[in-house]
């Protein structure tokens, strides 16, 4: 099968600041994999080039086959780390806003998660806390049947039981052949859900590998691996 | 994709325009029934006691009708800056700019619903001011007025004076699109190198007239300048050249703000 995902030679700088260095990359279907660094090492600027919000200074990048722009947009469903909801919307009026510009948007899958979360799909997003903001995000990114998810630090501003709310959340709402790239540096709470594992450290690809070869090849963890190639 | 982009960007802005329009309207009326115009104008007899509640009423209904005026047209002005800055370079940029939809759409979709609320104040405002006057006989009067303004400057006049003012507020909505859009190629002060542009786009805009007045002055100005009476033919083709002349650098602002946008967003 074809690759879902593609980078030849990927690079970009801002000014003289180096924030990606000759990248490539080849991510298949299926997959969930963690794209894991330091701050600062380039992971979100990788998730904004995938998402058409930076433009490459080098090389490129392909989602099945096309660069990103408006085809990719609607089989790339993505979270990035900022909220970015209208303040001035009801939680039932952002899932009108997907349903209308994304066609594989499901709003029952949405509606029952606010649902579970004890949402009021009927509160306006000006009275909700930060973590409650992050969670509607995620419920809508999530309600999407996209091909590929990018989910930048999904989980960095929540609490530990909402997290595992919604590390569940990801692992039951992606289909067999969609693939879902998750950046965080809080690796533990996150490396029983990966497949792959791709560090990346000042902008370049240090370690590209299944989860499984690492605990054969090492016999560690990904966290333990991880604390040990990127040791201060 | 443009519809629904015109859905919403109507929905989100007709939230702050609508009830301020009813206000000038209610006011208007207000003042209209109460008449205070005749009564702040009358001294006479005024004594201390005869400041009464319904005095101070007057006034204040009087004055709250003027600051919504100001309000409407400062708001217009304001609500065309924040919703470009806000909606598509701020936060929101991230849910906006990863919609499948193409850039030039979002810009289009921000300057048509901007036009929108510009005509809308605009006739809001000026049919306040015709509920507030008393003006007898208002639809002869009106008919009147633009009779004169027939006589005087031709009846193509009166097709072109409103393309006129639509062709100008378009030209300055993408200039203020097309500073924003320079301003957010700097990592800092993007606020101040907005300004910033937005003067340089001014003085350009200025040197592009002044280029055009003399190139065109034998063909249009001189004879303009010399008769008493100017003839229709003449306001036509200066009009004509000037609507063109803005359309040009409308357009001219419109590509920059897209190629920005396009090639070199960084939202931050």
């Amino acid at each position: 099968m074809s690759n879902l995902l593609e980078c030849k030679n990927l690079t970009k700088t801002f000014g003289s600041t180096i924030a990606l260095w000759d990248v490539n990359l080849e991510i298949g279907h299926g997959r969930i994999i963690g794209l894991l660094g330091p701050n600062a090492s380039g992971k979100t600027t990788f998730i904004k080039l995938c998402n058409d919000l930076l433009t490459p200074t080098k090389g490129e990048i392909l989602i099945g086959g096309d660069r990103p722009g408006i085809r990719t947009k609607g089989v790339v469903s993505y979270l990035p780390e900022k909220t970015y909801l209208n303040d001035w919307m009801r939680a039932s009026d952002i899932i009108e806003f997907f349903k209308d510009f994304y066609e594989d948007f499901n709003p029952a899958k949405a509606y029952d998660m606010l649902g579970k979360l004890n949402i009021n799909p009927k509160d306006r997003l000006k009275t909700m806390s930060k973590g409650t903001k992050e969670k509607v995000q995620l419920i809508l990114v999530m309600s999407r049947e996209a091909k590929l998810y990018l989910l930048d630090e999904p989980i960095g501003g929540v609490d530990p039981a909402a997290r595992d709310y919604i590390l569940n959340t990801i692992l039951s709402n992606y289909s067999e052949d969609a693939t879902v790239i998750i950046s965080t540096h809080l690796i533990s709470d996150i490396e029983k859900i990966l497949d792959d594992i791709i560090f990346i450290k000042e902008g370049q690809v240090v370690m590209n590998k299944t989860v499984d070869e690492i605990r054969e090849e090492s016999g560690k963890s990904v966290d333990a691996l991880f604390r040990e190639v990127f040791k201060c | 994709m443009l519809g629904k982009l015109l859905k919403y960007e109507t929905k989100a802005t007709a939230r702050s325009f609508l009830p301020v329009y009813i206000a000038i309207l209610l006011f208007a009326f207000i003042n209209r029934v109460i008449n205070p115009f005749e009564q702040v104008g009358d001294t006479t007899g005024v004594t201390i006691e005869g400041f009464s509640f319904l005095n101070m009423m007057r006034i204040a209904s009087v004055v709250i009708y003027f600051a919504l005026i100001v309000a409407t047209i400062a708001m217009t002005f304001v609500i065309i800056i924040q919703r470009f800055y806000k909606n598509l370079l701020g936060d929101e940029g991230y849910l906006m700019f990863t919609l499948p939809v193409k850039t030039w759409q979002h810009i289009i979709s921000k300057l048509l619903v901007s036009l929108l609320w510009t005509i809308l104040s605009f006739i809001v405002i000026v049919s306040s001011v015709l509920v507030l006057i008393r003006v007898d006989n208002l639809f002869g009067e009106i008919v009147r007025i633009i009779g004169e303004g027939r006589r005087f400057f031709g009846d193509v006049f009166l097709i072109l004076a409103p393309i006129s003012s639509l062709i100008g507020s378009t030209y300055f909505i993408l200039t203020v699109y097309n500073a924003l859009s320079i301003g957010h190629l700097f990592t800092k002060h993007r606020i101040l190198a907005s300004f910033g542009a937005y003067i340089g786009i001014y003085i350009f805009t200025q040197i592009v007239l002044t280029i055009f007045i003399f190139a065109t002055a034998n063909a249009i100005f001189q004879p303009l300048a010399q008769s008493d009476l100017p003839i229709h033919a003449q306001i036509l083709t200066l009009m004509i050249s000037m609507m063109v002349l803005y359309s040009l650098l409308g357009a001219a602002n419109f590509a920059s703000a897209n190629i920005i946008l396009n090639r070199k967003l960084n939202l931050e």
